[in-house]
């Protein structure tokens, strides 16, 4: 049944795309030509590579807003560090970099989230120390006595390790609701990256030599009649992870943890999964996942602007519903997330085809998401208003 | 005589100061079918915790076949075999029934890959085991509860279970789906598999014990053979006192039928039902769980839709199309799951009571007089002998027992003409039951139209005048209460 | 065991630990009590470290009109949260509808001319009739999305929201629209026996919104509904009504907000506040507000709205001169909500652990 119901909506968006496809084809031939199509792609690789995340933490019955930001900071930070090091090498290291700092925010998230007694204790004794650093750093120089620079970070330093230490041993996890954790993650994240690292985007012939190669990483570049069209290697990243969530969710123990804590938590619990465990592998994994956007992003659209990608979490998560997700939890699969991601970027990108005013942009994903999402709402209430009436109590 | 499986000896715990078990020993032997017996409170669910390794006792010591545990952890009591099948049954809604057996299973063996084939022969083997047919590719959530039942009854067999625990696991099951579950433990027990069933239902602890200890107030009341209880002396040693359950003599009080339901029918849940209500009148609805009682009380509530036949209350034709109209017509629902669909736990008892009512304590300008509020609630804790400190406290705060005159006040309160009771005492403990029961006695004699729904067969002849009997969506028959026993209405509602 | 020793054993008392002091206090009470002391901390605090600047009449006069705005939209947030839902579109309902009654007064009356009041006032009615009209219409969207087609809250009023800016672009074309009639900006910037407007309009809001959630039963029956909505159905409760209710309210202040901010800035544009939703739910949390649904009081959320405000304009006078103070406070408030609500968390855990609580959970169980 589970099948059926869950093929019933990959049909119905597959059959939607195909529709929706013929009848931007027939008002503007443009849409089945290469250029339009590798657009396409370009744009779905990106959110494809986030909805694959959106997807995890929607069936583990949580949610996460966040991970645009985790984004942000892995693309502008890592190209950051690149150019202050100088760094000539080869862009795999971005990438690495890009994904470690994504786990590790993805893992900050998940202090507040799952429970973990020992991220949360991290957590909260750097907090700690750092606050309380700072205030006596703070209130020393308020003072006014001669101290060396040295001297006077240690002391600070020190002084604020020791509250930090005992306060973080009282601490025995935090189980937060999800949506406003990341939300306040989110605003911490883009805000320490536009304060602390600058506001100012960093232009293609800035980069580093690494990802001015990584530009033009191209598979295919076919020559029409408007220029050069190509198509970017990034696609493969995607089509990998996609592969990898796939078997992660379907054949793995870890993967089939994540449905039933989406299902039914306590049951879960009961059955012997670490859920802890699973909600730190999920949210570290979205981060995952948003850290190597964060640098595939830079290599699509070849600048670094860390004032971009924030806003565009709830499409993903649109999306990701379209195809099938329950954001109840329990319910979603790849191949569902893949054809709304599809969905949601035909219709963004074919209005300009449609000869839709840009001003009507917005009007028009407003209603997507609407209709997207108000469609599956609509019909899970009469199914389950249904339900009640074939089985009797 | 059987080798012992189980043996708890001395075990206490205290949670902040309340001693919930208090020196218990019980012993299980193999193969045994044990109850455990007690109102709710008793300390019943603490042993079961203590027993399956969620608590940590404060003192006394558990042997599982000779070895010595001061503290059990769960995961050793699932080596030990020690499976227990919980209320809600633990089972995962949106994955299917193969998967829902066998993922333990898997988890048990440290399985890091699904292999999907195998999940679904070790099911099948366990579904086997029990000699039930559950299609293996619908989902949980879609099963009946007494399949929902059996599935986890099979999971607890996958994992070598040696004693399995069953937490009330008949509240929601039909007769005939008792006796399938019963014959499941028979079955179980030849194979030397042990079950401690927890019950507060008599006739069926009567019916399937060999063993059965009674507890209360955290302690051990009695553990003996099955044959020294009759259904009279488990009441005693549960409440420590006698109860006399009078029946209900009821007195015509008016001409006019109160409530007139004629050929009413909901497509595919109950057909041309047709009966009369007077005031005064405690009317039983029964039948198996499914043949639509649930449908008939929904629909006069105005929740389930209606596709044919009238309704009149006190001679007035009237339309009943949601739950609003049916307030406003004088129709009070004490639904049947009361945690979910009668009671808003975190909120205050007080709250609870006046949510239907709030209307009649509003002063000349719309705004809520606060004084009228106050009195209000507290005439109705009085009335209806709700023990609690404060009506500002929480309901959830509440024993079952008080929780339900929770929701009964709440509709006491609005001076329904009709109340229908969907399962009035279910999980209720025996001396709550027969003080409810005198509730309800009371507000028909004072001319209120009650309506029960119920397969308690003990409780419709009590409390009703007169028993209305539903097979598949029909009303096939009709019983004054004096004129039958038990034992006939038992038959009556189980032959084909 | 012989029957005497049952009989001896007496029914106990019952629930004996809600019958010890202590536990009296609701959970939210001992919010309340908690923000109050954090209020007055930040205030003191900051009067500490800025002691020519923070509490000045100057500085409370800058703080005072531009809380209320804000404030306006917690208020909104705190409403659809007490139903267990959440009202993301809020602030684009407030920019669509501002704008709206920004471009019916240039239209009629044109930008930066002086207009007598006869003139001037029935278009400013007319101009707030609009804004109220639009944000009503908008709330009723909402709650039609939310209660009729059951679509979850955050996913309808995303997308309402995104539909309600692409209206305000379609309208303005993202550019700005300014130059109101003097009379209007009044409700911004004037005052009335030296109490600016927008304090007053927020005062007049907090009392009617106190009297409404808790002297009324539609405030009532939205705390039950928040709780159990199923409950709520079997109870008589029309949820579907109620909920409706609750996003053309939230839709009302919206649009409230809008007015107030068109006013105080003489300018009406699409981005503008583009931060606000986060700051309103981070006051509605802060305020006690339960985003799960049920719990939640105005007194806490006006504290919350005023230890924000302090912070916020604290924040400002520190970073003088600083680029990107913004930023700052956009990462100070994503921390400030983090640690909140881990400090909340907490410290309830604590209780559980030292037992005071434990007991009537347990009871539960």
């Amino acid at each position: 049944m589970l099948k059926r119901s869950l093929l019933k909506t990959e049909i119905l968006v597959g059959l939607v795309i195909v529709i929706l496809s013929m009848i931007i084809g027939i008002i503007n031939p443009a849409y089945f030509t290469i250029a339009n199509t590798f657009d396409l792609l370009r744009s779905g690789t990106e959110m494809g590579i986030f909805a694959l995340g959106v997807l995890i933490v929607i069936i583990s019955g949580g949610i996460d807003v966040s991970f645009t930001a985790i984004a942000v900071v892995s693309m502008y930070v890592t190209t950051k560090m690149m150019l202050w090091m100088n760094y000539q090498g080869p862009v795999i290291l971005m990438f690495l970099i890009g994904a470690l700092i994504g786990i590790v925010l993805g893992l900050f998230n998940a202090a507040f989230i799952s429970g973990s007694k020992w991220l949360a204790r991290i957590v909260t004794f750097l907090a700690i120390a750092i606050i309380v650093g700072y205030l006596i750093m703070q209130i020393l120089l308020a003072l006014n006595i001669p101290l060396l620079a040295v001297a006077l970070y240690s002391i600070s330093g020190v002084l604020g390790l020791i509250p930090a230490f005992f306060v973080a041993r009282m601490v025995h996890g935090f189980r937060l609701p999800t949506l406003i954790v990341t939300l306040g993650t989110q605003s911490l994240y883009r805000g320490f990256t536009l304060f602390f690292i600058g506001p100012y985007h960093i232009i293609d012939r800035d980069m580093p030599p690494g990802m001015k190669e990584y530009f033009n990483n191209y598979i295919v570049s076919i020559k029409t009649s408007e220029g050069t069209t190509s198509l970017h290697s990034a696609i493969f990243i995607f089509i990998f992870l996609a592969i990898l969530v796939y078997i992660l969710l379907k054949y793995t123990m870890l993967g089939r943890g994540i449905y039933a804590l989406g299902g039914a938590p306590e049951a879960a619990e009961r059955a012997g999964f670490n859920i802890t465990a699973i909600q730190i592998f999920i949210y570290a994994f979205v981060g995952f996942l948003a850290g190597v956007n964060g640098i595939v992003h830079t290599g699509l659209i070849q600048i670094a602007n860390p004032q971009t990608i924030v806003g565009t979490e709830l499409f993903v998560i649109a999306a990701v519903v379209l195809g099938g997700a329950s954001i109840t939890g329990g319910r979603g699969s790849v191949i569902g997330t893949i054809l709304g991601v599809a969905l949601v970027i035909i219709m963004n990108n074919s209005l300009i085809l449609m000869g839709v005013s840009s001003t009507y942009q917005r009007v028009v994903v407003g209603l997507i998401i609407i209709i997207g999402t108000g469609v599956p709402a609509y019909q899970a209430l009469r199914s389950e208003r249904r339900l009640k009436v074939i089985s009797g109590e | 005589m059987a080798e012992e499986l189980l043996k708890v000896q001395n075990i206490s715990k205290t949670f902040g100061g309340v001693k919930a078990l208090d020196d218990v020993s019980i012993t299980i032997d193999q193969g045994e079918i044990h109850c455990l017996v007690g109102e709710n409170g008793s300390g019943k669910s603490t042993l079961i915790k203590v027993i399956s390794g969620v608590y940590e006792p404060d003192g006394g010591e558990i042997i599982i076949i000779g070895t010595h545990y001061k503290r059990l952890h769960p995961i050793e009591a699932i080596h030990e075999g020690i499976q227990v099948i919980y209320q809600d049954f633990s089972l995962f809604p949106n994955l299917t029934v193969a998967e829902n057996i066998a993922l333990n299973y898997q988890l048990a063996k440290n399985k890091q890959f699904v292999n999907w084939r195998e999940i679904r022969q070790v099911a099948k083997i366990a579904l086997d085991k029990i000699k039930v047919h559950i299609n293996l590719d619908v989902r949980i959530e879609q099963l009946s509860v007494a399949d929902k039942q059996l599935v986890a009854i099979s999971r607890a067999l996958l994992q070598n279970a040696r004693l399995i625990i069953m937490d009330e696991p008949t509240t929601a099951l039909t007769n005939r789906e008792v006796k399938s579950l019963f014959s499941v433990i028979t079955n179980l027990q030849k194979d030397g598999i042990s079950t401690l069933f927890v019950s507060h239902k008599l006739n069926e602890i009567l019916e399937i014990s060999q063993r059965t200890m009674v507890m209360r107030n955290g302690k051990k009341v009695i553990d003996a053979d099955a044959s020294e209880f009759n259904s009279d002396k488990l009441v005693y040693y549960m409440t420590g006192h006698q109860i006399e359950d009078v029946s209900y003599k009821y007195s015509k009080k008016s001409e006019t039928s109160l409530l007139k339901v004629k050929e009413l029918t909901s497509g595919g849940n109950f057909e041309q039902i047709s009966f009369e209500l007077m005031p005064g009148e405690i009317l039983g609805i029964t039948g198996l769980l499914g043949c639509g009682r649930t449908e008939l009380a929904l629909a006069l509530f105005g929740v389930q839709p209606i596709d044919g036949g009238t309704l009149s209350i006190n001679g007035q034709p009237v339309k009943i199309e949601n739950i609003q109209d049916a307030v406003n017509h004088g129709i009070g629902y004490v639904p049947e799951d009361r945690i979910t669909e009668g009671l808003f736990l975190e909120q205050s008892i007080g709250r609870n009571i006046a949510v239907c009512t709030l209307r009649d304590i509003l002063n000349t300008i719309g705004f809520i007089d606060n004084n009228k509020l106050d009195s209000h609630i507290n005439r109705w804790v009085k009335n209806l002998n709700i023990k609690t400190p404060s009506h500002e406290l929480a309901v959830k705060t509440l024993s079952g027992g008080n929780q339900q005159r929770v929701v009964l006040a709440k509709w006491l309160a609005s001076a329904p003409k009709v109340l229908i009771l969907n399962g009035p005492t279910v999980g209720v403990d025996i001396g709550s039951k027969s003080e409810l029961h005198e509730i309800i006695r009371n507000l028909a004699e004072e001319g209120m139209g009650v309506i029960i729904i119920s397969d308690d067969i003990p409780e419709l002849l009590h409390t009703c005048n007169r028993i209305l009997l539903m097979k598949k969506g029909r009303m096939v028959d009709e019983f004054q209460s004096e004129e039958i026993t038990e034992n006939e209405l038992a038959a009556k509602l189980t032959e084909e | 065991m012989s029957d005497n020793e049952i009989k001896t054993q007496k029914d106990p008392a019952p629930a004996p630990l809600a019958k010890k002091k202590g536990f009296k206090f609701p959970q939210v009470d001992r919010t309340l009590a908690r923000l109050f002391f954090i209020t007055i901390g930040i205030f003191v605090v900051l009067s500490l470290i800025l002691p020519t600047k923070f509490p000045t009449a100057a500085s409370f006069d800058a703080m005072s009109v531009q809380f209320p705005e804000i404030g306006l939209l917690a208020i909104a947030i705190m409403i659809t949260m007490l139903t267990g839902g959440i009202d993301l579109s809020v602030t684009n309902i407030a920019l669509l509808s501002g704008i709206l009654a920004a471009t019916t007064m240039t239209k009629i009356i044109q930008p930066n001319t002086l207009v007598p009041d006869a003139q001037a006032y029935p278009v400013i009615l007319l101009a707030i009739a609009v804004s109220v009209v639009v944000g009503l219409l908008c709330g009723l969207l909402n709650g039609i999305l939310v209660a009729v087609v059951n679509i979850t809250p955050i996913l309808a009023t995303l997308g309402t929201g995104t539909l309600f800016s692409g209206f305000s672009i379609v309208i303005t074309g993202g550019t700005a629209v300014f130059g109101f009639p003097q009379q209007f900006l009044f409700l911004g910037e004037g005052n009335i026996f030296n109490i600016p407007m927008p304090l007053i309009l927020f005062a007049g809001v907090v009392i009617a919104f106190w009297l409404i959630l808790n002297n009324t039963s539609f405030g009532i029956k939205l705390y039950m509904m928040g709780s159990n909505p199923k409950a709520a159905r079997f109870s008589g409760v029309d949820n579907k009504w109620m909920l409706i209710r609750t996003y053309v309210l939230s839709g009302l202040l919206g649009a409230l907000a809008g007015l107030l901010i068109i006013a105080r800035t003489n300018s009406a544009k699409e981005d503008y506040g583009s931060s606000y939703v986060l700051l309103a739910i981070l006051i509605a949390i802060l305020g006690g507000v339960n985003p799960s649904g049920g719990f939640g009081r105005i007194a806490g959320l006006v504290l919350a709205v005023l230890s924000l405000q302090f912070l916020s304009t604290g924040l400002s006078m520190l970073l003088i001169g600083i680029s990107g103070s913004n930023f700052f406070k956009e990462f100070a408030w994503g921390a400030v909500l983090v640690i909140f609500m881990a400090i909340d968390y907490f410290s309830i855990q604590q209780r559980l652990r030292s037992g005071q609580v434990n007991k009537i959970v347990k009871q539960v169980e």
